[in-house]
């Protein structure tokens, strides 16, 4: 297999979103959304539709978007050449409990917006909208963080010869750090990370 | 409906659709909510469909008919008039 | 590479394996029905005739497991058989669910919620969309990898695409992939919120279809490369020769009016398999009768098929839609149309949607060599494969 290489990186951390190893923006909030929207009122702020996602889709847009427009991948390849990949361990949990709580109330109708959102990929979906990304793409379950995982399956949607470049990440919405994403391509030598488990951990920790 | 009426009508519709950006003053009673107006889509229309249901007791069980009921505030407030 | 179908195994409305499966197939007999869940007496719902006592009790063990796992290790069963372990080729599990065990977990919260007591807690540690991708590698020996996949409706057919990636770039030689999803509340008034539902029985490709019926069941297929079809020694029942996917980048859950993302993932499947659109014998739809799915379906078909339609239909009007499921549970029905020598009709129609190009509706027997079989989705998901006569 070729080496990929990992062309940038985004990772939120407690006190901060970090672009390939630096804090660029401070985050002082406490709450996983409470940074998420802060960080889409200073850097994007041109999805309205933001608003009305849920806590998980908040998260795979904020990574998703952020990437393609830092590293302008969708100008440099068709977006059908683009893979999209994202894991978690909870799939859809922030409105699993909503709807789960309003079917219970006894009311007929559940709400047919966040009942979309009970599904971990719908979040990618919007990012696919807005950047024209018709490419190959996956949500997978894991029970927890696995740099490896990354690393493999990155070099199995590149080895496929399907893909120029791959955006893949993890997006746990219970978690309040170690959420990050990746542009992994087999372009880069010598300027950019090999795309190794190593690094991808120490992304995640913001070494 | 009176315009306080209206005013609670347009309240439950920023609260149901999550519209965090937009003020009450900002949706015209007579504008489209569709398309261009506020940008809803079809998700947005069953959203409505349950929130009259549930803030008005007020059924649409074809979601057909959502699209001239659900056009404008107005129309949205004549239909609830009429079945109430 | 030939990536080689040894093994399937499929549970629904239609049946407990795959014979029963095909004979309802074959006899036009829809496994759909009024109030077969007893939670809603009122809707028409596909749903596996086995209660999950019956359904644990056939697996031995405690009925604390959700339906999805339950019904997931009897068609994943069913593919493995009787193949033996190996310790030359790496064997792998890839499994896509949308539901997890959320019909026992709704149910306990709801005992919580009355009684204040947990009681056994088996039902929470079944409830995660991996439980039942660990509990199925338990019965593959020398499992030593998994994953599970979670994209919706086409959760299933993702799985099969992924094993296929896995067995081809070498890093395993046989694979057990499929999908499942068992019927729940949260499921069914979620879909209810959407308007989506059929009052009576779904009509795919009817000028006057009005929605879906949900389903429930699993389907899995045991694939293999030659090395290891070499040592397990076993007959090919059919080959996986493409699959293509892509993202309709257009809505939430309706697909764009061209269905470019089906044209695309329909496209990359042929060109991996090789295949001009002629040689394809019949597709196995997506067909949900929704009014968006089929209409623009049937024109995405159209725009890649120019020369002539294949034979098409929808046989999720024999099993309602059966979700993270449906792709895999297609994808054998697809394997047992080439096995077979016919194709299966779409039910109920009784004014066809476009009068030029009408969905199949009685079985045609006839060679079959390649089929066609797609999955579409929310969030833009579209997934074809291709299953080919070896």
């Amino acid at each position: 297999m070729n080496e990929s290489y990992i062309n940038y990186s985004l990772s939120i951390a407690k006190d901060g979103l970090y672009c390939n190893g630096s804090k660029e923006v401070d985050l002082q909030q406490e709450g996983l959304i409470e940074k998420l929207d802060s960080i889409y009122d200073s850097q994007i702020k041109d999805y309205p539709k933001y608003y009305r996602m849920d806590g998980m889709a908040k998260l795979v847009f904020i990574l998703g978007d952020l990437i393609c427009a830092r590293t302008k991948i969708c100008d440099d390849i068709d977006g059908s050449d683009l893979a999209f990949v994202m894991l978690n361990a909870t799939g859809s949990f922030p409105s699993d409990s909503i709807h789960n709580n309003l079917i219970m109330d006894g009311f007929e109708r559940a709400s047919p917006s966040n009942f979309v959102y009970t599904l971990p990929n719908v979040g990618m979906g919007e990012v696919c909208i807005k950047w024209k990304i018709t490419g190959e793409g996956l949500f997978l379950i894991e029970d927890e963080f696995s740099a490896n995982c990354i690393c493999e399956i990155a070099d199995l949607f590149l080895s496929q010869g399907k893909c120029k470049a791959i955006v893949i990440g993890w997006a746990e919405p219970t978690e309040n750090e170690g959420n990050c994403i990746f542009l992994i391509s087999n372009k880069g030598k010598g300027i950019n990370l090999l795309n190794t488990e190593k690094n991808i951990l120490k992304i995640r920790k913001n070494e | 409906m009176s315009s306080e009426e209206k005013s609670l009508l347009k309240s439950h519709i920023i609260n149901y659709l999550n519209l965090e950006d937009v003020k009450q003053e900002e949706i015209q009673d007579a504008a489209s909510l569709f398309g261009d107006g506020l940008g809803l889509d079809s998700i947005d229309a069953l959203e409505l469909i349950v929130m009259i249901e549930r803030e008005y007791n007020v059924k649409i069980s074809d979601p057909s008919m959502g699209k001239e009921i659900l056009y404008s505030v107005d129309t949205i407030a004549n239909y609830i008039f009429t079945q109430k | 590479m030939e990536i080689f179908i040894t093994g399937r195994g499929v549970v629904s409305a239609l049946g407990n394996n795959t014979e029963e499966n095909l004979q309802s197939l074959l006899n036009g007999q829809t496994g759909i029905s009024k109030g077969s869940y007893s939670d809603f007496p009122e809707k028409y719902i596909g749903a596996v005739k086995l209660s999950s006592e019956e359904l644990s009790d056939k697996h031995s063990l405690k009925d604390v497991y959700g339906r999805t796992a339950l019904l997931g290790l009897t068609a994943a069963k069913e593919a493995w058989g009787n193949n033996d372990p190996s310790s030359t080729c790496r064997t792998g599990v890839i499994s896509g669910n949308s539901v997890g065990g959320m019909d026992r977990t709704e149910k306990h919260v709801i005992k919580l919620i009355n009684t204040g007591q947990s009681g056994d807690i088996r039902p929470i540690l079944a409830h995660p969309c991996g439980y039942s991708t660990g509990l199925i590698s338990k019965i593959i020996p020398n499992c030593e990898y998994a994953n599970t996949i979670s994209t919706a409706c086409s959760s299933g057919a993702n799985s099969i695409m992924q094993a296929v990636k896995l067995i081809k770039c070498g890093r395993l030689d046989r694979v057990i992939a499929g999908g499942t999803d068992g019927l729940s509340n949260f499921t069914i008034k979620g879909f209810s919120s959407l308007m989506i539902f059929d009052e009576k029985r779904c009509r795919p490709f009817d000028a006057n279809r009005a929605g879906l019926n949900l389903g429930e069941g699993a389907g899995y297929v045991l694939l293999e490369n030659e090395k290891s079809l070499r040592e397990s020694g076993n007959t090919p029942l059919g080959r996986m020769s493409g699959y293509g996917i892509a993202n309709d980048s257009f809505h939430q859950t309706a697909l764009s009016p061209n269905g470019k993302g089906a044209v695309l993932a329909m496209h990359h499947a042929l060109d991996q398999a090789k295949l001009k659109s002629e040689e394809i014998d019949y597709i196995n739809t997506h067909g949900t009768a929704t009014e968006n799915n089929d209409e623009v379906e049937l024109r995405a078909i159209q725009s890649l098929f120019t020369e002539k339609v294949p034979d098409y239909s929808s046989t999720k009007s024999f099993t309602g839609h059966t979700l993270g499921a449906s792709g895999a549970i297609e994808t054998v029905y697809s394997l047992l149309a080439i096995i077979n020598d016919c194709v299966f009709p779409s039910l109920n129609i009784k004014d066809d949607m476009n009068k030029e190009c009408p969905a199949l509706q009685k079985l045609v027997r006839k060679n079959v060599s390649n089929v066609l079989t797609n999955s579409f989705g929310f969030g833009g998901n579209q997934t074809t494969l291709i299953v080919s006569k070896c």
